[in-house]
């Protein structure tokens, strides 16, 4: 019995084609990286706007200016809680002081959220790429009990 | 080639999944600015005057049109308004608010043929009413 020796330079038994696998592969990993980070945005997004939606709207509920400003920032940092997502990178913008809650008075909340540079599913993100921002406004009640200044809006 | 032409076919699955997100996320967007500007629509625009007549809480029209350009003034840039909005007081205390926006999609203008975004339309409505 003879022993044939194995050329591994020969492509005998390939099937025609087969080159065009690894770029079939290479496709789906820049594609899904693609699709995965452009995700990562829209995940981010959706996430500052309940935020902003949220602080707005606990502001303008709250009892009086003292708590107003804490109430909203702890109503956005729970909304990017509940979205999965690490609240403390969240950046919170609005009325700073008591003076802006008064009658008719608007008062807007932007919520900004880094998104990372590469989103790797079920793995998490790397890098800092850019923020998403989401900005919501309200008006504090004219005819609501316990607020200061005059209910004349126009 | 079918492995490269099917990899393809998912990637344009998983950017038409993407866009649809996108465009509901907008729609949402759009609802919520909406839904602002006809909820302070309708305590912003009171007409004092017809309480002290004592003809009852109604809506000055001037008023609760200041107020829905107010809100939609400080929407988010992302999305892009088309027109004013319509704003409609059906009855003396109801307004009702229309915001058209036009969604561009990000993947799905690549392919051929494909309309390469969404006009979307969302309607509010807020009821002042005695607490």
């Amino acid at each position: 019995m003879t022993r044939r020796r194995v050329d591994w330079r020969d492509d005998r038994g390939q099937v025609a084609g087969v080159e065009a696998l690894p770029f079939g592969v290479l496709l789906f990993v820049v594609g899904a990286l693609l699709i995965a980070n452009a995700w990562a945005v829209i995940d981010a997004k959706m996430t500052a706007t309940s935020a902003a939606r949220e602080a707005a709207r606990s502001y303008v509920e709250a009892p009086n200016g003292d708590e107003a400003r804490a109430r909203a920032e702890t109503a956005a940092r729970d909304a990017v809680r509940a979205h999965g997502r690490n609240a403390d990178r969240a950046t919170i913008d609005g009325p700073d002081t008591a003076d802006a809650f008064t009658r008719c008075n608007r008062v807007t909340f932007a919520v900004t959220y880094p998104v990372p540079a590469l989103t790797l599913p079920f793995i998490g993100g790397f890098g800092h790429a850019f923020d998403v921002t989401a900005t919501h406004s309200e008006l504090v009640d004219p005819f609501r009990n316990d607020v200061p200044g005059e209910a004349v809006c126009g | 080639m079918l492995m490269p032409a099917a990899v393809l076919v998912l990637i344009m699955l998983a950017g038409i999944a993407f866009d649809y997100s996108h465009l509901y996320l907008a729609k949402r967007d759009l609802a919520s600015l909406a839904d602002a500007a006809a909820n302070n629509a309708v305590t912003y625009g009171v007409d004092q005057a017809s309480i002290r007549r004592g003809d009852g809480y109604a809506l000055d029209p001037e008023l609760v049109e200041q107020s829905v350009v107010a809100s939609i003034a400080v929407h988010s840039h992302d999305l892009h308004l088309i027109g004013d909005p319509v704003v409609e007081l059906l009855t003396p205390t109801r307004v009702r608010v229309t915001l058209l926006a036009r969604i561009d999609y990000v993947f799905t203008k690549a392919v051929p043929g494909a309309r390469d975004g969404e006009t979307v339309r969302v309607t509010s409505t807020a009821d002042a009413r005695s607490g």
